[in-house]
């Protein structure tokens, strides 16, 4: 689970598809641990289909896209002032983490970010998400729950055990009605 | 375990009788809490076993702690070791409990003593205080606490004494304590609404007539509109133990009756290893056990399907958070999982009580007892008891020569010989001497026997019994019967009146209340029964003179006239003047409805009238036994409830079983000659 990169840019307003060489691409950043090789090339690739994709994208779009060539997640928001920024994340990265940091780096149009900090501190897709943040303490809190009903539950006579012993109660049940009258009358 | 607050508030919609009983156990709080609040400094209450469960189910512990309690000493013993300024003994006012106060008293220094009598005082207790040179070391005070409330309909004295009090040692003192404590009941609720009184007995007329008195001098106000929101008692039944003593002899097949039969119930509390692994646990039976609420009143048979449908709910319900992903799902699971808990901890014991109970009525002897008491009850004396106790020794040399015809005294003999308990052969032998006439060959033998077998101080309790009329001595039956033709008992016609023996109801799913002794349904609550019944219903001729009462005691013969006091409303005459001094002569012609405003009472006592109305069902009842009544015949009661569609409240002396009945006529003994071993041991 990986941001492979961040990317600052800025495109036209106009609200139609553009080529690609009116985006203006401000600043990027990689991240690119875990691949020995080729990392030149798979930078170019990235800046170019990050460039390719948002003028594909109007401004006020929020976009999560797959770009199969690099194989990665592009989460992209374009803002209406055409201010843009793109996440670019394997494929494991969850979509609701990229997106909402990419629209973290957009926050504040007047200072722009450090990417190379925020590359780091995004690579744990919680810390992108403030929601999967509490999602995930929520799931904690649950976890230790379960666990502690179960405790709970197994404090004393299993309940499976009841159920057997009941059930043998039950067939061992012998009428109290002795019918002296109706044995008097067959014998 | 004692998660529910004891005096907590009855929820709205709640059952009238939850009302009644919840307001009863608010005023047991009251008093109780005014009692212990005008002693200064810290407090060991001493007293006896039951009575800790007694206060544990009225009031619980934070209020004691509240209120400076810091403990409980047993009355038992000799002197309680407690950092406590004060020794507080919380105490039915019985000779022995006074002598053990004293001697605890004589053994400890340093401490205040208070004496507070449950619920009053007697002047005896003050003598024999001041004859012991006693008189200042206690300071002592009434409580006034009558009732302990031991399910949602359901109020006891607990003063398991009455019954040997009044049929043999002629002290009806107790009776004062019943009566105030019934005044108790019926002021939390809507004044004037009681109509009817009816009694069956001498006891019961007695308590009447103090009821009577109390309400003349207390219910003089007239209902407010506050009241109006107050529940009712419109009818009140009184019932001797005595009117009917083969229920309590009869083996019980309820649920919690074969617990208290076998295990033993004290004060609404079973204590025993019945814990999580084997551990010794003290089980309060609450009105808010769901499980117990829905196998107590069934029979026996009829328990192991609804624990095993229960405990099928709860692993269902238990399993059902595993899978469970909502958060609200798991909140709300989460929310009743202290319920869950709860109800899944007196499952277990629930099981463990019933596997235990299974275990001794799944011997045989158990059903060659029933089969006995069921033939005893259809008066079929010779039915085949040898045949099917093929282990059974002879009785060759036992009880004297071999009686012929008589299986059911073999039998009872057979039981001394392997050894029972006095009291439950003094309990077979009630139940043959009350459903069958026997010859005073056999009855004479049969006492021979229990004398040679448990002992020559049995002689008193025999003695005693006869005086109580567990025993019937034939002979002494007919010499009465010439002389009060009306008083004699007869169980053939009782039963056949009163159809008391029904062999053909269902276990599972009853339609009568015969299931409760299987085959045999309760004479005392049949008498309820009828006392609601048009066609079959008190003073009726042909149901009267079974329903006359059956004391054999020699002491109270003289009273046996006075057996059916009826009290009814009645605004033709009047005795209003009484309740009410500013009645005028109008409002005594009041309408039926109105009435109720204006009750009045007329006490048609001592003679039996042609007809009586029946009580109506739409009315709210409150039952009354007097020396005592058994689960199961608490179960009837509720069923009966049920079939008539009506509210009964039941208030009794205290929850009796038969061997406990009969070990009550047992005497203390004191014999200088008589050799005791521990005696001899201990001195030097």
């Amino acid at each position: 689970m990986k941001v492979r990169a961040l990317a600052l840019l800025r495109r036209p307003t106009v609200r139609q598809t553009i080529p690609d060489t009116q985006v203006k691409l401000e600043r990027i950043e990689y991240n690119m641990d875990g691949i020995p090789m080729k990392q030149k090339d798979i930078k170019n690739l990235i800046e170019f289909a990050t460039k390719l994709l948002v003028a594909r994208c109007l401004p006020g779009d929020i976009r999560s896209l797959f770009y199969p060539d690099v194989n990665h997640n592009f989460h992209i928001v374009v803002k209406p002032d055409g201010r843009a920024a793109v996440l670019v994340a394997d494929v494991d990265y969850p979509t609701q983490s990229g997106v909402s940091g990419a629209m973290g780096l957009l926050k504040d149009p007047n200072n722009v970010p450090n990417l190379s900090r925020e590359i780091q501190r995004l690579q744990d897709p919680s810390e992108a998400d403030k929601f999967i943040k509490l999602q995930k303490e929520i799931d904690e809190v649950k976890m230790i729950m379960v666990e502690n009903i179960d405790k709970i539950l197994e404090r004393g006579e299993k309940i499976d055990d009841l159920v057997a012993q009941s059930e043998e109660l039950d067939t061992a049940a012998k009428s109290f009605y002795k019918g002296s009258k109706k044995m008097k009358g067959c014998c | 375990m004692s998660s529910e607050s004891p005096s907590s508030q009855p929820k709205p919609g709640a059952s009238p009788q939850s009302i009644i009983v919840s307001r009863v156990r608010q005023l047991s709080a009251k008093v109780l809490g005014e009692a212990l609040e005008k002693i200064a400094g810290t407090i060991l209450i001493v007293t006896e076993n039951s009575v800790i469960n007694a206060l544990e189910i009225t009031v619980g512990t934070p209020f004691l702690k509240e209120r400076s309690v810091e403990g409980f000493g047993l009355i038992q013993m000799e002197s309680p070791n407690t950092q406590a300024q004060n020794l507080v003994f919380l105490i039915n006012p019985t000779l022995p409990n006074i002598h053990r106060v004293m001697s605890i008293a004589k053994h400890t220094t340093g401490k205040k003593f208070h004496i507070l009598f449950i619920p009053n005082e007697l002047p005896f207790c003050k003598q024999i205080l001041k004859d012991n040179g006693m008189a200042n070391t206690f300071s002592r005070q009434i409580t006034n606490w009558h009732w302990i409330a031991l399910d949602n309909d359901l109020l006891t004295l607990d003063m398991p004494f009455v019954f040997r009090y009044t049929a043999v040692d002629g002290d009806w003192s107790p009776l004062y304590f019943l009566s105030s404590g019934i005044l108790d009941i019926l002021s939390v609720t809507k004044p004037r609404t009681l109509t009817r009184i009816l009694a069956k007995g001498d006891l019961s007329s007695f308590v009447a007539d103090r009821i009577l008195d109390g309400l003349t001098k207390s219910d003089k106000r007239t209902p407010t509109e506050e009241d109006n929101d107050l529940p009712q008692i419109n009818n009140l039944i009184l019932l001797d133990r005595s009117v009917d003593l083969v229920t309590p002899t009869a083996t019980q097949l309820t649920y919690l009756g074969l617990i208290d039969e076998t295990v033993g119930i004290e004060t609404g509390c079973i204590q025993g290893d019945f814990g999580p692994e084997g551990k010794k646990i003290r089980f309060f039976l609450r009105p808010n056990d769901q499980i117990l609420r829905e196998i107590q009143d069934k029979s026996f048979n009829a328990v192991g399907r609804s624990l095993h449908q229960k405990a099928l709910e709860i692993a269902e319900k238990e399993k059902s958070y595993k899978d469970q992903t909502d958060m609200n799902k798991l909140r709300t699971f989460v929310k009743e999982l202290e319920d869950l808990t709860q109800q899944h901890q007196n499952l277990a014991i629930h099981t463990k009580l019933a596997e235990r109970t299974r275990g001794i009525i799944s011997e045989r002897r158990f059903h060659e007892q029933l089969e006995v008491e069921q033939s005893l009850f259809e008066q079929t004396d010779s039915i085949g008891v040898g045949g099917t106790t093929g282990s059974s020794i002879t009785n060759a040399g036992l009880g004297g020569e071999k009686v012929p015809n008589s299986s059911a005294a073999e039998y009872i003999e057979d039981k001394m010989g392997l050894g029972v308990s006095p009291w439950k052969a003094l309990r077979l032998m009630s139940l043959y001497t009350q459903c069958c006439t026997i010859k005073q060959k056999v009855y004479d033998n049969l006492k021979a026997a229990f004398v040679q077998t448990y002992g020559f101080h049995h002689v008193h309790t025999l003695w005693n019994a006869e005086l109580a009329g567990i025993l019937r001595n034939p002979g002494k039956e007919s010499g009465e019967a010439e002389r009060d033709k009306g008083g004699v008992w007869n169980y053939a016609k009782t039963v056949k009146n009163l159809k008391a023996v029904v062999d053909d109801d269902d276990e599972i799913n009853p339609r009568d209340f015969a299931y409760t002794y299987a085959s045999y349904a309760p004479i005392s609550v049949r008498l309820v029964q009828y006392a609601f019944s048009p066609q079959r219903g008190w003073g009726l001729p042909a149901v009267d003179d079974t329903l006359r009462l059956h004391t054999t005691g020699e002491k109270h013969t003289h009273r046996l006239t006075y057996n059916t006091s009826v009290i009814t409303a009645s605004s033709s005459i009047n005795l209003s003047t009484l309740l009410d001094p500013s009645a005028t002569t109008d409002s005594r012609h009041t309408t039926q409805s109105q009435s109720h405003q204006n009750t009045t009472f007329v006490s048609v006592s001592t003679d039996t009238p042609d007809t009586l109305t029946p009580l109506s069902t739409s009315s709210v009842t409150l039952v009354v036994f007097i020396g005592g009544i058994t689960y199961a015949e608490i179960a009837a009661l509720r069923q009966l409830q049920k079939i008539l569609n009506t509210t009964i409240v039941i208030a009794t002396t205290s929850i009796i079983t038969g061997s406990r009945l009969c070990e009550s006529m047992k005497e203390t003994i004191r014999n200088r000659l008589s050799w005791n071993p521990q005696m001899g041991i201990s001195k030097r």
